[in-house]
């Protein structure tokens, strides 16, 4: 029995069941004892056979006790057998349950987006004297003796309580959204509810998360022109923009800052152990390259997270912006700047890669897959928002539940027999670290559960691994380079 | 109603229905019954190497 912060919950592999760690492993045990009291009551019948005849005349009981033994067995061994398969049917109906319970809110959320859409011109003429009043209710607070007064105040009261941005419920609330962004658009749009649900994610798919993301670019970029044109580039020329707009794209320089000898992982946990650490001058892409005796090459290819949360794009090419596009299906600058690595580290469209994001990188590496450029073998992504990007490659995204990120990809509809995906809760019953304003988007919190993951008995998780083999030998020989991406020219 | 107050936490939950409760218990009552039935091999297979053994050591005894 685990802690419950140790627990895995896995569901996908083209499967409806939804299984804990703890079904997961009793399963395990149970095909185990199947099969070993089968095999022994096999040889206790042989046994029976090879029997002495003096022996057998000296203890007589001893030959109807084999019998009994082996009848024991074989009863145990079809037990074992019947209740693997109501475990696996349990799993099943958890699964069964859980997307009816998804559809049903699915459905209900997406015409409230569709009605709120419809309202919102109307609600925001009626509501005006309201948010004024609000407002001033507002600045108010923030006006008053010891109260926050900057963006840095709630940084640090975010950072000591993190319990309402880490909460399951929110995280929740956040994928059901951004699931019924595609409604809340078609409500602004005019579109009948019955008509959204058509075109949208649920539909045609004329309307989802993408397209959302690429109406925010398309009005950033609409913004950033009409600023350009008053001369308000110009204006704040010097600060850390550089005279950028807000989300708008830039091209991107790729530079190597280094290379090492490395040897291959063994496991998803030294996976993630290798990632690139989040930080504002380090390196954002890592490519290890391996060669077999026959000298044909094989790559894993690391994605690190957003280093800048700003929405003005700066030098930093793993950005909010660069997140943004991404979520559009566009080529953010780190897009570019991993297919620049790519490039640069030799990796050939025939060539076996491993792609492995955290976080944005996650996203990447969907994203490099579904580009056909490569011969991606699998993704690995921790804390992604890649719930309904669907993937052709064996794909294992791992998710905690109180994590945001993960969340603002919508509900995880994407589907597939190679597709699995392992969700964690860390803070069930263990208290939530503070002075973090997102501990269950930490990496390092991400790595722990990697190695649990290593450990799971789930079979879908046993595939996938086992899937991967070839890039998680544990002993070839092979060169690890790391690449820097930053934002260049306006 | 039995059901649907297992059905609704557990999913919330991430535990399994079925794999909760009632359902749960009788889960766990098979199991210890398969348990009992290995229990009872190890001891029979005691017994039979005890009952060879004595044997054994009888017919060595034999003139």
């Amino acid at each position: 029995m685990t802690a419950d912060g140790d627990e895995l919950v896995v569901s996908g592999g083209g499967s409806f069941a939804v299984s804990t760690d703890e079904m997961s492993n009793t399963a395990f045990r149970l095909r185990f004892v199947e099969s070993e009291s089968l095999a022994a009551a096999v040889r206790l019948r042989e046994l029976e056979l090879c029997f002495d005849p003096h022996v057998a005349a000296q203890a007589p009981a001893a030959l109807a006790l084999v019998l009994q033994a082996a009848d024991d067995l074989d009863r145990a061994s079809r037990e074992a057998s019947q209740l693997e398969l109501s475990l696996r049917l349990a799993a099943e109906a958890y699964g069964m349950v859980e997307n009816a319970m998804i559809d049903g809110i699915r459905v209900t959320t997406g015409l409230l987006g569709n009605v709120l859409g419809h309202l919102a011109p109307f609600l925001l003429l009626a509501g005006a004297p309201f948010l004024a009043a609000g407002s001033g209710v507002l600045v108010g607070l923030a006006a008053r003796p010891g109260a926050s007064r900057s963006p840095v105040d709630a940084a640090a009261w975010m950072r000591d309580n993190p319990q309402l941005a880490n909460n399951p419920a929110v995280a929740a609330a956040v994928r059901l959204l951004f699931s019924s962004s595609d409604d809340i658009i078609a409500g602004l749009l005019g579109v009948p509810p019955g008509a959204g649900a058509a075109i949208g994610d649920d539909g045609l798919g004329l309307f989802g998360i993408r397209e959302a993301a690429g109406l925010v670019l398309g009005a950033a970029g609409a913004a950033g022109a009409a600023r350009g044109l008053a001369g308000g580039g110009a204006a704040d020329g010097g600060t850390a923009g550089g005279g950028r707009s807000p989300l708008v794209e830039t091209p991107v320089h790729t530079t190597r800052v280094g290379t090492s000898p490395v040897t291959a992982p063994s496991s998803i946990a030294q996976l993630a152990s290798r990632m690139p650490n989040t930080s504002a001058s380090g390196p954002q892409i890592k490519v290890e390259k391996y060669e077999t005796d026959n000298g044909d090459p094989s790559y894993i290819v690391y994605l690190g997270g957003t280093v800048d949360m700003n929405a003005v794009p700066a030098g930093e090419a793993f950005d909010m912006t660069s997140n943004v596009e991404s979520m559009s299906a566009g080529d953010g600058a780190s897009y570019r700047a991993a297919v620049e690595a790519m490039r640069d580290a030799g990796i050939r469209p025939g060539d076996p890669v491993l792609e492995v994001g955290y976080s944005q990188g996650g996203l990447l590496a969907v994203q490099l897959e579904q580009s056909g450029d490569y011969s991606v073998q699998g993704v690995v992504t921790l804390g992604s928002p890649v719930g309904q990007l669907e993937t052709t490659a064996p794909t294992l995204t791992i998710a905690h539940t109180e994590d945001l990120v993960p969340a603002l990809g919508g509900l995880d509809t994407a589907s597939g027999d190679d597709r699995v995906l392992v969700r964690r809760t860390l803070y069930d019953d263990a208290p939530m670290p503070t002075g973090d304003a997102f501990p269950s988007h930490d990496l390092d919190a991400y790595r722990e559960t990697a190695g649990l993951v290593d450990a799971s008995k789930d079979q879908r998780v046993e595939k996938f691994i086992d899937g991967a083999a070839p890039f998680l030998s544990g002993d070839a020989k092979g060169t690890a380079t790391e690449y820097r991406a930053e934002r260049v020219g306006r | 109603m039995q059901l649907s107050t297992e059905l609704l936490p557990t999913v919330v939950r991430d535990d399994a229905p079925g794999w909760q409760g009632l359902a749960r218990q009788s889960f766990d009552a098979r199991c210890e019954r398969v348990a009992a039935d290995v229990r009872r091999v190890a001891t029979s297979l005691d017994e039979i190497s005890a009952l060879i053994a004595g044997a054994i050591v009888s017919m060595g005894a034999t003139p």
